[in-house]
């Protein structure tokens, strides 16, 4: 039997069908992936900081649940599209997006859980080019998490917020290639010359699956128009 | 009565559980409406149109030649016949052109057959996937502007082509019954027998008996047929089905809204560059406009001239 509460609701979830409960899960999956990035970036500065310790530990236990939770709703929405919520064209670019959004926490996680159990010691040269590396990523992502939002507000001004992901991952890209080539040049074993390259590719991967996820954002919206 | 009605209500049935798929189909293969629900509004917008509509195609099917109780049993019979026997060779059948030739043939058998109205039935035939393609391409331009202009996010989208789909096909199903109710019990209220409100009110109620029990498998395939279509596309064909059957119950002639579909869908395709419809299934249309009334109008005649000869 229904309460007064839920028997106001009824005709709110008849007139709005099961649109409303993806929109308001797609929501949340933005604000926790913006979350685990966040704790992502801030376990990075640390680390860079500080290296590796208990306390750090803990931030990728962090990253890694706000992950975990991203997943969850990940599943939860695709169970919902198979159920039949959104018309299905609509349910196909949803399904496609999220495939390809959840690539960027899943990389952020896997980054993290590298860093955590290698504790690949970054010179100290290298520190600032780290920093400036996040902080490029970081814009990337805050950049994808930006054009995510036009899914809410109006769809068409995704694509040109797509083309500024571009932008910035390319930055990105040319800044991974400056410092990888910086790690060659350096005087150190090249067994750490790898595991830096490897944290490099790893970090600036982030980038590239942000870009891929923003790509499959501009063709949801160039399609959009009738 | 009752026995004499059973052409008829077998009719209605094949109609029903052929022609529902047409306003309902993408909307249920899609599963953006439950076929329970899908159901049951056609079952109340057929009714609604065969009461409010459907007394145009009555008198255009009853005027077409005289008829007798006996004879409009032997119309509707050959009718269901052609139906079955064009659906069993998976050849293109449309229950209009089954019946009209049906008459023809008793019109053939007791020598007066209304040539003008008969001309004026044939016109819409060939006006009605023409009418169609022309109201696609119409409504297109029509409701994409304010189509673009409300729907900018996707989730709005999906809540106008929802909502565009369950009034589109509400709309569709009151055209069926109003246009197409004539075709199922028209010859009975034509000769007499039956009050034309009797015959709106079992013809629609067997239309309905067809889309309860055997709908929802034709809906699955011929809905997938225009899932293929982006969604406000597929919207448009729908609303132009619709329009389109609701004009020709309007001027009274039971026209064929499989038929309807198609143009519509050929019309939207031809606006987006996209063939949406191959040759094959135009020269299937083609064949199903001169093989259907023939063969009905041969089993009628036949029908009748052995009834003759016993009676």
């Amino acid at each position: 039997m229904l309460n007064a509460g839920e028997r106001a609701v009824v005709p709110v979830r008849i007139f709005w069908g099961k649109g409303k409960e993806i929109e308001k899960r797609l929501g949340e999956y933005i604000r926790e992936m913006n979350n685990c990035m966040k704790l992502f970036y801030d376990f990075c500065f640390a680390y860079l900081e500080k290296g590796c310790d208990e306390a750090l530990r803990e931030v990728n236990v962090a990253v890694r649940d706000a992950e975990s939770r991203c997943d969850d709703i990940r599943h939860d929405i695709e169970h919902q599209l198979f159920q039949g919520a959104l018309i299905p064209s609509y349910r196909g670019d949803i399904y496609s997006l999220l495939e390809a959004v959840d690539k960027v926490p899943n990389k952020a996680e896997s980054t993290s859980d590298n860093i955590s159990l290698q504790n690949v010691c970054v010179p100290d040269e290298l520190k600032d080019d780290f920093r400036e590396l996040l902080r490029r990523t970081t814009d990337c992502t805050l950049a994808l998490s930006e054009s995510l939002n036009c899914l809410f507000t109006n769809i068409r001004d995704a694509a040109n917020l797509s083309k500024k992901v571009d932008e910035l991952e390319s930055a990105v890209d040319e800044h991974e290639r400056m410092m990888i080539k910086k790690v060659f040049d350096m005087d150190v074993e090249l067994a750490l010359k790898m595991l830096l390259k490897e944290l490099i590719i790893d970090v600036a991967s982030i980038a590239d699956r942000a870009e891929n996820a923003a790509n499959v954002l501009e063709m949801i919206a160039v399609k959009g128009k009738a | 009565m009752t026995i004499w009605l059973s052409g008829s209500v077998f009719l209605g049935w094949a109609l029903g559980a052929n022609d529902a798929a047409n306003v309902f189909g993408t909307a249920v293969a899609t599963r953006t409406v439950r076929f329970s629900t899908a159901a049951a509004l056609i079952c109340v917008f057929v009714v609604l149109g065969a009461l409010l509509g459907g007394a145009g195609g009555m008198r255009t099917l009853g005027g077409l030649t005289d008829q007798t109780i006996q004879t409009a049993f032997i119309t509707s019979f050959a009718a269901a016949l052609t139906v079955t026997f064009m659906t069993t060779l998976s050849l293109p059948v449309s229950t209009s052109q089954a019946v009209v030739g049906a008459i023809m043939g008793i019109g053939l058998g007791v020598g007066k057959v209304d040539f003008g109205g008969l001309a004026k039935v044939i016109v819409c035939w060939v006006g009605t996937p023409i009418g169609a393609m022309l109201a696609s391409i119409a409504l297109y331009y029509l409701l994409s502007f304010p189509f673009n202009l409300i729907s900018h996010n996707m989730f709005m989208a999906n809540l106008i082509l929802r909502w565009g789909f369950i009034i589109g096909g509400a709309w569709g199903a009151y055209a069926l019954g109003a246009n197409n109710v004539a075709n199922v019990t028209g010859v009975f209220a034509g000769c007499g027998v039956m009050s034309p409100d009797a015959a709106a009110l079992v013809g629609s109620l067997s239309i309905c008996l067809g889309v309860v029990t055997y709908s929802m498998r034709v809906m699955l395939t011929v809905g997938q047929r225009l899932v293929a279509l982006e969604p406000f596309t597929a919207l448009v064909a729908v609303l132009s089905e619709a329009l389109t059957v609701h004009f020709y119950a309007v001027v009274g002639v039971p026209v064929s809204t499989s038929q309807a579909i198609v143009g519509a869908v050929l019309g939207v395709g031809l606006l987006k560059g996209v063939k949406t419809v191959n040759v094959r299934v135009l020269v299937r249309i083609l064949m199903g406009w001169l093989l259907t009334p023939a063969v009905s109008m041969l089993i009628s005649c036949l029908l009748f001239l052995i009834f003759r000869s016993f009676a």
